[in-house]
């Protein structure tokens, strides 16, 4: 029973009036009509101007101020070390610790989700922003001057951000794994390994200066803000506006290494989902070939896991770049080069899309252990009780089996019709006749449907 | 102890293991998507071609 709130497929049978793979052939159709309303009634790029305006002075002014982001950065700070306490004093049980919910469930899935709908929200309770931040202005006082920090080299852009995002999830999945449990990462490893990360980015922001290595090298705030480009609320020049939805994204893949960090969601996701399923057998297959070549077990499985993770980066990255490929056959295209980087934003609501299929379950289910016994009993030790709230349970009807389904169909439908209007828009600004735009995009359709087919088939042997 | 096997035992035993074949059916989009891109494409390079 402790393992159940963190087994993603948690649901009853399903009971669908139609086989799951018949919903892979009717998103199928939505994304080809899509395609097709897009090509005669979207000519004109749309999305490349933002048309930010502000939400008023003193709105930004309010929430700008220093105590405003004074107290933001305090709460950061504060959850971080409660979720490094509780994961090195708490339990060892991965469910009854405070640490592993919040830091995997609360934040890592939670925040996403809201940077769509809300903007940067991380970025204002970013504890190593924080902290960074403070050391920066002790250092003028004392000082009397701003800190040299070194020049960020170009070419690195936010690819250290991308390994880091597949660093967080081989951590949750493949090391977390080796207890062969669906997430057996121990809350002492989870607590060890953020008190490592901050000493890390800690370190790189003394290097390289705090908001030039939160806008590339940070993992969460790469991550996070990487979703935030979707919504309609950003920031400009210091001030909170409004703005076209999905257009802030057209520019945010200018950096090398954006590309990466977008793939390696979709990535990781998909390994998360198709290792306890589609790819189960192939799993087991290569783990059993390397015990018998004489790897111990828990690395046996960690390799194993960590070649299919590599793998399904791969498999990602080598589907769009066919996508990518293919507009070049459409004359006047310009070079993959400026291909490559160019299409990378229209993946950002895919990976939003399969967050969204994977984990909305588990974060309904996850948040309310979060927000009641997790809470009152952050250790998991049964001797606190801090709201009376430590004996409440997980009520698992609030959701059914088939609503879980139609929200993953739904999330997976909405997200690629999203990225293929996306795609298509930018190929207006680089193919000005909409018919050969139209025409390059014939192969981001075949990218998206087999997104969208891939991520249903995931889920149908996930869930059933 | 072991049930004696029926015909219809026999002759259902064989699809048993579809299930392990369901991905095929979500293929068939992506297939069927490409193949009308290829087509597209090259009748519209024929055409470029006659004018």
């Amino acid at each position: 029973m402790s393992l159940l709130p963190f087994a993603h497929a948690l649901a009853a049978r399903q009971d669908l009036p139609i086989p799951a793979w018949l919903f892979a052939w009717g998103a199928s159709i939505v994304l080809i009509a899509s395609f097709v309303a897009l090509a005669a009634a979207w000519r004109k790029p749309r999305l490349e101007e933002a048309h930010w305006r502000s939400l008023g002075a003193g709105l930004s002014r309010a929430l700008f101020s220093s105590p405003v982001q004074a107290l933001c950065g305090l709460v950061g700070v504060f959850l971080l070390g409660v979720a490094i306490y509780a994961g090195l004093r708490g339990t060892e049980a991965p469910d009854r610790n405070f640490a592993l919910t919040f830091l995997f469930v609360t934040t890592w899935l939670g925040f996403p989700f809201f940077s769509a709908l809300l903007g940067d929200v991380f970025r204002p309770f970013n504890p190593w922003r924080a902290v960074g931040r403070v050391a920066g202005a002790g250092f003028r006082a004392i000082a009397g001057q701003r800190p040299a920090h070194l020049a960020y080299p170009e070419r690195l852009g936010r690819w250290p951000a991308a390994v880091g995002l597949l660093a967080v999830v081989w951590l949750e999945v493949v090391y977390g794994s080796s207890g062969g449990v669906a997430v057996g990462l121990d809350p002492h490893a989870a607590a060890t390994a953020a008190l490592v990360y901050s000493g890390y980015t800690l370190a790189m922001m003394a290097l390289f200066g705090t908001e030039e290595w939160c806008e590339r090298g940070e993992i969460f705030s790469v991550y996070f803000g990487m979703f935030s480009q979707l919504g309609c609320f950003g920031v400009e020049d210091g001030k909170l506006g409004r703005r076209r939805p999905l257009a802030a994204a057209s520019h945010w893949a200018t950096l090398p290494g954006s590309a990466a960090v977008v793939i390696a969601s979709i990535a990781t996701t998909s390994f998360d989902g198709a290792q306890e399923g589609a790819f189960k057998s192939a799993i087991e297959s290569t783990f059993d070939w390397l015990v018998d070549r004489g790897l111990g077990l828990t690395a046996a499985l960690r390799l194993t896991d960590t070649i299919f993770i590599l793998l399904c980066f791969a498999g990602v990255a080598l589907v769009y770049l066919l996508g990518v490929r293919g507009m070049r056959t459409i004359r006047g295209a310009p070079s993959l080069a400026m291909l490559r980087p160019g299409f990378a934003h229209t993946l950002i609501p895919i990976a939003l899309a399969y967050l969204v299929a994977h984990y909305f379950s588990l974060f309904v289910f996850q948040e309310q252990a979060q927000f009641a016994y997790l809470l009152s009993d952050p250790l998991g030790t049964g001797t606190t009780d801090l709201f009376g709230t430590a004996s409440a349970g997980v009520d698992y009807r609030v959701l059914s089996a088939n609503a879980i389904w139609y929200v993953q169909v739904g999330a997976l439908v909405v997200g690629h019709v999203l990225g293929l209007t996306m795609a298509h828009d930018r190929a207006l600004v680089y193919w000005p006749d909409y018919r050969d735009a139209t025409r390059s995009q014939y192969w981001m359709l075949a990218v998206m449907v087999a997104f969208t087919c891939f991520g249903l088939y995931l889920l149908s042997v996930a869930n059933g | 102890m072991r049930a004696e096997a029926t015909p219809i035992l026999t002759t259902m035993l064989p699809l048993a293991h579809i299930g392990h074949y369901l991905w095929v059916l979500y293929l068939l989009p992506v297939v069927f998507v490409a193949i009308g891109i290829v087509k597209t494409t090259i009748s519209e390079q024929r055409r470029r071609k006659d004018d």
